[in-house]
């Protein structure tokens, strides 16, 4: 028992490394890095999912985009949060796409919570990236 | 102390003490704050939060990139004279002065790489490698890399990009090391230095979307505010700046930030899917009002570069 949660940790680690950051900033795009972030879920907590608090600035388009660990069964759903308001998210007409982009009107601290569907076990690395910044009204 | 200042520091609380239930689920209780354990009663709101919840709100409140690019959208021109010169790091000598200047360093270097000033951005490299190594996370810049990335000028989306994921890498470890204080002091650093430069644009350009970004920042200053206080308590350098954070507070108190309330839009633009916020913010801030925050920037930025 002990062997296998020693080796699950192992395989996770050597799938949700560098390699996968570096996945996930190649799949960024043309636009400016400003944080990453890097979930971790263990199958007791995968559906709960994991939260990640950040500030988000007014009139600013931001892009997330995420990579999956090799070993995912299923890819992470990522919500975007406002409060305990949920905003947005990647789960899109019953797909889960590897990227979308907010429009934010309000700087605040936002969240994000990442979680998987069925409770699989996953890895992820989410980049969160500026589009643009809009003129002011 | 009125109606509204009660409710913005019970929004501020709550955001603090929602984002604390959330580290309790999924960091199974386990904390490796050095304040983790330890409750911080912040005396204003009465709230009592733990260390590795103020942490991990101000990891995400300053970026250099933003501030950066806000600056040069207003067409001013780059100007290497409104920065913390490189070569000052000797003058630093407490764990709190040579982290918050890294800080201040880190704005520095996101504004000089925005602007594509590669090669200013070598004095400041050297500036920045030696504040690291003096609190002991100089690994964590690849000083050689970057220094090849700035001198030469095809790679300068590469120089960006990595001059951040160093900085983050700095962030995550102190904090993992449970020296969340000096991972705080060095976004304090970033921030200040930040709003100083806007600071310096507005001053030259009365640029609305900078006041309202200034006038923004009434809420990050509550937060700023929090953070700074759990500190000032053992820590004679936060105690200091504590006091100027509260003047710097009340200032922003006249500050009126509303929102326009509205339902989230889900729009496909050129085949990505874009969620709009329909949510929107107003400003209302007097000149009088910009040009105080102004000045209480300058002397909060003087006496952390001094």
């Amino acid at each position: 028992m002990l062997l296998v949660i020693i080796g699950s940790a192992g395989m996770m680690k050597a799938q949700c490394g560098d390699e996968l950051m570096k996945q996930a900033l190649g799949a960024m795009g043309n636009y400016q890095y400003i944080k990453d972030f890097e979930a971790k879920l263990p199958a007791a907590t995968a559906q709960t999912g994991q939260k990640f608090s950040l500030v988000l600035n007014s009139r600013t388009v931001y892009q997330i985009n995420v990579a999956n660990g090799a070993s995912n069964a299923e890819q992470v759903v990522i919500e975007i949060m406002d409060g305990d308001k949920q905003i947005g998210s990647n789960l899109y007409q019953g797909k889960v796409l590897d990227k979308f982009g907010f429009n934010c009107m309000k700087t605040g601290a936002y969240k994000l919570r990442v979680y998987t569907q069925n409770g699989s076990e996953a890895c992820a690395r989410l980049v969160l990236s500026l589009v643009k910044q809009l003129p002011a009204q | 102390m009125n109606n509204r200042h009660i409710f913005r520091s019970t929004a501020i609380a709550l955001v603090v003490a929602t984002a604390f239930g959330v580290q309790s689920c999924v960091g199974g209780g386990s904390s490796n704050n050095e304040l983790g354990d330890v409750p911080v009663d912040d005396r204003d709101s009465g709230l009592v939060v733990s260390g590795e919840v103020v942490s991990d709100m101000i990891q995400n409140i300053s970026s250099p990139v933003e501030m950066a690019n806000e600056v040069k959208g207003t067409g001013v021109g780059f100007s290497q004279g409104i920065l913390n010169p490189a070569g000052m790091e000797n003058k630093y000598e407490t764990s709190f002065k040579k982290a918050v200047n890294l800080g201040v360093y880190a704005a520095d270097l996101g504004y000089i790489n925005t602007f594509n000033k590669n090669l200013v951005v070598v004095d400041y490299l050297g500036s920045i490698k030696r504040l690291a190594d003096g609190i002991g996370v100089g690994q964590f810049l690849d000083f050689t890399t970057l220094t090849r990335l700035a001198k030469n000028s095809t790679n300068l989306d590469s120089l960006k990009q990595l001059s951040v994921t160093s900085f983050n890498d700095i962030d995550r470890y102190l904090r993992e090391q449970n020296r969340s204080n000096v991972s705080t002091a060095i976004v304090v650093g970033t921030w200040v230095e930040g709003i100083y430069i806007t600071s310096q644009v507005i001053n030259q350009t009365h640029d609305k979307g900078l006041i309202d970004r200034l006038g923004e920042q009434k809420d990050i200053v509550e937060i700023l505010r929090i953070v700074i206080n759990t500190y000032s308590k053992s820590d004679r350098d936060y105690k200091a700046l504590s006091g100027k954070i509260e003047e710097l507070k009340h200032i922003y108190e006249g500050v009126k930030v509303t929102t326009e309330m509205g339902e989230p839009e889900t729009q496909e633009i050129d085949g990505m899917l874009i969620i709009v916020q329909n949510e929107i913010t107003h400003i209302d801030i007097s000149e009088e009002q910009v040009k105080s925050i102004i000045a209480k920037i300058n002397e909060i930025r003087s006496s952390l570069v001094e």
